[in-house]
């Protein structure tokens, strides 16, 4: 796996042959544990093209946030 | 057996909480460059549900609000044969599709909706006060109750916390 690739990405021929090889068997209701890696790209409601004055650039900062206490 | 209502309706008003839809919430996507002194960026607008955690949003204990685009489940009808199937739909129902989590109608006079597909794979972070100004202008809001909101934050915790393995143990035979 190359360094820039994710984590979850998973071998798509390992993935075909683990659904192959679950598929057929209805009886059994495998077929109802199955997931299904399905990505529908949605496009947004509205979309507007804006430009915007940049008024200031700076390092951030950390934001700490006070544990509670156990 | 009791009832266990999905939705209740909450005023514009009222404090943020995890499970709170909101409409048209606009977000800013820079383009690839930047351009001193100048960004040009698009504006794309996207009804949404609120992710974060209640308690973190009353406490005020971050500054950007985790939301997730939301769809009525005919979008993705009508751009994905899988989900346009039965097969497609009841997979969505039992969450068996990673980064899709669907929500019950509602038939709240005035907010009926379809349902509705929520989508964790395109989560936006939004700061705080604007979108508490942003729920004020847009008036009540729909507002999923427990144990369904906790039921989204797990469906979103599960798809976030995948892990993917280079090789897996091969089926057994």
């Amino acid at each position: 796996m190359s360094s820039g690739e994710s984590s979850v990405l998973s071998n798509p021929a390992i993935k075909e042959k683990n659904i192959s090889e679950k598929t057929p068997s209805k009886k059994t209701g495998l077929e109802d544990e199955m997931e299904y890696d399905v990505v529908v790209h949605l496009p947004p409601k509205r979309c507007r093209f804006v430009e915007l004055e940049i008024t200031s650039i700076k390092k951030a900062e950390p934001k700490i946030v006070a544990p509670e206490p156990i | 057996m009791r009832d266990f209502p999905w939705y209740d309706i909450a005023d514009g008003s009222e404090a943020l909480m995890q499970g709170d839809f909101i409409n048209s919430c606009p977000v800013l996507i820079p383009f690839s460059s930047i351009e001193e002194p100048k960004i040009s960026a698009e504006v794309v607008e996207y009804d949404v549900v609120i992710m974060s955690q209640s308690c973190d949003l009353a406490n005020r204990k971050l500054d950007l609000v985790l939301v997730s685009p939301i769809w009525p489940i005919s979008e993705l009808e009508t751009r994905s044969d899988f989900f346009k199937s039965k097969k497609g739909k009841e997979a969505l129902r039992q969450g068996n599709v990673p980064g899709y989590h669907v929500l019950n109608r509602c038939e709240y006079e005035g907010f009926e909706s379809d349902y509705v597909v929520v989508d964790f794979r395109n989560v936006y972070g939004v700061p705080l006060d604007f979108l508490i100004d942003l729920a004020k202008r847009r008036g009540k809001r729909m507002r999923l109750l427990p144990p369904y909101r906790e039921h989204l934050s797990q469906g979103f915790a599960r798809f976030f916390m995948r892990v993917g393995l280079p090789v897996d143990i091969s089926p057994f035979k």
